[in-house]
């Protein structure tokens, strides 16, 4: 009887401080078997000789948009190595949509104003589109700028009349006509125009995500928001993609799937408590090792980058602008609690200060009304936090 | 190297034709890892010694009710063998009902009147040994029941006094104008409504009852053919979180395919470029979830739709009338569940979001409609390889049974159901139909590849007494059913490993004892390749070990 592999002469590392290092590793069905001194009389079909080679895990990315990464990979690129100017950013979209048949989107992603001096406006990306709709994504995705004849397909001719969004912000000229950013819930009033994605469009962006990710050492990725293709995610059946991408081997690192929030939906019929989930009660656990349901993904502010994070003062030189919540604090604990009884991990961005306490108040009402242990709900990226909030 | 077990000694039918003995079987990581001499027992940290016994891969039930095999287990038992008098039965309410916690229903099933003096319960009976519960009990029939004066109560008749009967239905009232207690057909409801829908944990103990008691009868995996529909098929919306908590609690020991009742399928706006004028829109679940999320314990099998009705019952959809009614001079060939139009909408909106589907189709006229629907499905937009299936597929000639072949279908039969329903389907259909009714042998020579499954609970679970069935094909009066239709047991062996396995698109990874495979397998006490065809029920399984563990008896 022969193990599938045995990768020899490597330096291993292995993160167990029971044993912290190997030179030798037996794998059997997926699964490390032996190491070292316990695979003497062992053989292999394969023997892999390292050369001597330091190893480690796989890496495992917690919060990784493996499908953004696809589409951003398959669309312009307009980081500021690509486009450092604002003058580079609309040549490189003059150039792209050259080569684009008529009334065809033009879509760019990367670009950021603070390296670049300032965000396109829809003006500048009319007179370089030559009359194509427009969607440029900002680097941090929670902001993107559209053009006027974007604005137009969006029943918004010149940019007029677009309504203010709660949870969301847009930017205007003087005569109150869109000027062309969009932040945060603002920017569905676009993406409803080019969502939901096509399929096999998923598909290409899955594959080339995957090979970059493999590339890189990613074993394993945990996707934070799917399925609620207005704001985050590709289409409403976007596990569907993923499982086909898993089973057809497009997408190779494991995968752990975070369901936007406003995929679930309230199911009447459980007599205990209000349930608020998906179809047929699948929450948090679901799956196996190589697609797995994660926690359910909600936002709850901004981005740092694009000033609109939720804080508690304001942002340097601007007196007036201390971020925005994408839910006001009693909605957000709502849905926390909401979720958390119905089974789910809850993953909640939270970078501003404000959004983290106004999280943290979440999670803990609901365990309150119904403790359960182990559960391991986050905060994602954190990023701005007092020795008292850690 | 230390690898997790050794069994031993045993008697192997691994069910691989390349291999198909053993003496031993090595595992690890729950999969398979060697065969024979492969590897010595000093390799292994635990070695298990057989003794010679014969073992076969573990029971794969493809149409097995696991949650209300286990709903019954929670409620109280008053089968005849339980309540085999008034007085035992109101004994062993009586027991059910002060262990109940407080203000909790107390529901019982299985109760027999035939063995009551002809006499059901009545509610005063129940009153006195309800501690104040309100109490539902199901006629075996499951047609009927009846309730305590409680249950009226929370159900808006206090003192069972002014309860009218819906059409369909019937209410016995006493002359002091009280509802004895009976409740028929659709009067079922009247009471039933009120009764709150089961918790999480209700579901989890249900699963967790009715796994403890397939591990002991021999059964490793099976499929849940419907859950999510409460109209339908199933406990409550979310019966999935009750399996997902079961697991979770270390309950669920047999591994479980799901099947979604279709209703539970609802449109999708997939893909804007996708929709042709007149195309069948996709039907899925959120977020696209679909056959084959999940993982070797708990996962997604195919979306299940009933298309007729029962054999027993005399709803299935038949070609001709039923020999029981045409004698009578009245005409029943049995009805369709939905309007033919639905049922093709549902099911190849299903095929076209990826979906693998199994039809429940019992007539013949039945079986003709659903396979019209799946040809027409894989020619508005083909996929490889859909293994769609048709439960029971009852009554069948042989160019239909061509047809599901060249269809690639899988047929899903039960052999329990000769012995426990033979006798009342043999005067339902006449002597020709019977010919063509619960065929198995012809499913084979078609050159299909067929599970094994029961049903349970409409009948028993046990799988040996479904082997013995296939194999001897005797009613329960003793008279032979089609004795053509008979397999050998090496076939009914293959068709509840390999052939359950395939059906659940697992057969990659189940199903038979060979390297990599799952290491789930029982062993029995005696051979049951061995001994003679009409001692088969007599064979039992001492030990049944689920991915390499001991789950039920001893070696």
């Amino acid at each position: 009887m022969k193990i599938d592999a045995i990768f020899e002469n490597g330096r291993f590392r292995t993160m167990d401080t029971a044993r912290p290092t190997a030179r030798r590793i037996g794998v059997l069905h997926g699964r490390i078997v032996g190491l070292d001194g316990e695979l003497d009389g062992i053989s292999a079909d394969r023997v892999v000789d390292l050369g001597g080679a330091p190893v480690l895990p796989g890496f495992h990315d917690a919060h990784y948009h493996a499908s953004l990464t696809g589409a951003r990979l398959a669309a312009l690129d307009l980081r500021p190595a690509a486009a450092g100017s604002l003058d580079a950013l609309y040549a490189a979209v003059r150039r792209r949509a050259g080569s684009l048949a008529p009334g065809e989107w033009v879509r760019g992603s990367g670009y950021d104003q603070n390296l670049i001096g300032g965000h396109p406006t829809a003006a500048g990306l009319d007179h370089a589109a030559g009359g194509r709709p427009v969607l440029i994504e900002h680097v941090s995705g929670h902001m993107v700028v559209a053009n006027k004849e974007a604005f137009r397909l969006a029943g918004y001719p010149g940019g007029a009349g677009v309504p203010d969004v709660d949870g969301g912000f847009v930017a205007r000229l003087p005569d109150g006509t869109a000027e062309g950013l969009l932040q945060e819930k603002a920017i569905s009033m676009i993406y409803e125009l080019v969502r939901p994605m096509p399929l096999d469009e998923v598909q290409r962006n899955l594959r080339l995500a995957s090979d970059q990710a493999v590339a890189f050492g990613l074993t394993s990725l945990t996707e934070p928001g799917l399925a609620a293709w207005k704001m985050v995610g590709n289409s409403p059946v976007d596990f569907h993609s993923y499982q086909l991408a898993a089973e057809t081997g497009a997408l190779l690192p494991r995968m752990t799937l975070m369901p936007y929030i406003t995929t679930l939906h309230p199911v009447e019929g459980f007599r205990d408590h209000d349930w608020h989930g998906l179809d047929l009660g699948i929450r948090t656990g679901f799956g196996g090792d190589r697609l797995k349901m994660g926690p359910v993904k909600i936002v709850s502010d901004g981005s740092f980058v694009g000033r609109s994070a939720a804080m508690h003062q304001c942002y340097h030189g601007e007196p007036d602008n201390k971020g925005l919540m994408q839910f006001d604090p009693e909605s957000l604990k709502a849905l926390i609690v909401g979720a958390h009884k119905a089974g789910w991990t809850v993953a909640t961005h939270a970078i501003g200060d404000q959004a983290i306490d106004h999280a943290m108040d979440g999670i803990e009402e609901a365990q309150r009304a119904a403790p359960r242990r182990g559960v391991r709900h986050r905060i994602e990226h954190f990023a701005l936090a007092s020795d008292a909030q850690i | 190297m230390l690898f997790d077990a050794l069994y031993t000694n045993g008697t192997f039918y691994t069910q691989d034709a390349r291999r198909p003995r053993a003496r031993s079987v090595g595992v690890h990581n729950g999969r398979i890892i060697s065969l024979d001499d492969e590897l010595p027992a000093t390799y292994f940290r635990d070695v298990h010694k057989l003794a010679g016994a014969a073992v076969v891969p573990g029971f794969n039930d493809a149409h097995c009710h696991l949650s209300y095999v286990g709903q019954a287990l929670v409620q109280a038992d008053l089968r005849p063998a339980v309540g085999a008098t008034m007085d035992a039965l109101l004994a062993a309410l009586d027991a059910a009902c002060a262990a109940a916690p407080d203000g909790a229903w107390v529901q019982g099933a299985g109760y027999d009147q035939n063995y009551l003096g002809n006499l059901h319960p009545t509610a005063e009976q129940l009153d006195a040994v309800s501690h104040g519960h309100p109490v539902w009990l199901m006629h075996n029939s499951r047609h009927m029941g009846v309730a305590n004066t409680a249950a009226f109560e929370r159900a808006g008749y206090p003192g069972r006094l002014n309860v009218t009967a819906p059409d369909g239905g019937a209410v016995p009232v006493a002359p002091d104008g009280r509802a004895v207690g009976l409740l028929q057909e659709t009067a079922r409801a009247v009471v039933m409504d009120a009764i709150p829908a089961p918790t999480v944990a209700d579901i989890a103990a249900m699963v967790g009852a009715g796994s403890a008691a397939l591990l002991k009868l021999g059964v490793t995996s099976i499929t849940e053919p419907g859950l999510g529909a409460p109209a339908h098929i199933g406990h409550t919306l979310s019966d999935l979180a009750g399996y997902q908590a079961a697991r979770d609690a270390g309950l669920l020991g047999v591994r479980a395919t799901v099947m979604p009742y279709l209703t539970t399928l609802h449109s999708l706006d997939a893909d804007p470029g996708d929709n042709a004028e007149d195309a069948v829109p996709r039907l899925g679940l959120d977020l696209g979830m679909r056959t084959g999320f999940g993982d070797e314990w708990l996962r997604l099998g195919a979306a299940k739709i009933l298309s007729d009705g029962s054999l027993i019952g005399r709803s299935a959809f038949m070609c001709c009338d039923y020999d029981v009614d045409a004698a009578e001079g009245h005409s029943n060939r049995g009805l369709l569940q939905f309007a033919t139009e639905d049922l093709r909408r549902r099911i190849i909106g299903a095929h076209r979001a990826g979906w693998q589907v199994a039809t429940h189709a019992i007539g013949d006229a039945a079986l003709d409609v659903v396979m019209d629907i799946f040809e027409e499905a894989q020619r508005l937009h083909p996929r490889p390889d859909t293994r769609h299936r048709i439960e029971h597929l009852s009554v069948a000639s042989d160019e239909q049974i061509r047809r599901v072949a060249s269809l690639g279908l899988v047929p899903v039969p039960q052999g329990r159901f000769i012995y426990e329903l033979g006798d009342g389907v043999a005067r339902a259909m006449g002597p020709e139909r019977t010919r063509i009714s619960y065929r198995v042998k012809a499913l084979l020579d078609a050159g299909l590849e067929i599970p094994a499954s029961t049903d349970a609970p409409v009948v028993g679970a046990d799988p040996i007494l479904n082997i013995h069935d296939l194999v001897n094909r005797r009613t329960s009066s003793g008279a032979d059913f089609v004795p053509e239709e008979r397999i050998t047991v090496a076939q009914a062996l293959r068709s509840y490993t390999v052939g359950s396995a395939y059906a659940a698109r697992e057969d990659h990874y189940k199903g038979s004892l060979s390297h990599g495979m799952l290491a789930d397998f029982v062993a029995l006490s005696e051979d049951i390749y061995e001994v003679p065809a009409d001692t088969i029920r007599n064979v039992r399984v001492t030990a049944t070990v689920v991915g390499g563990h001991l789950a039920h008896g001893a070696m």
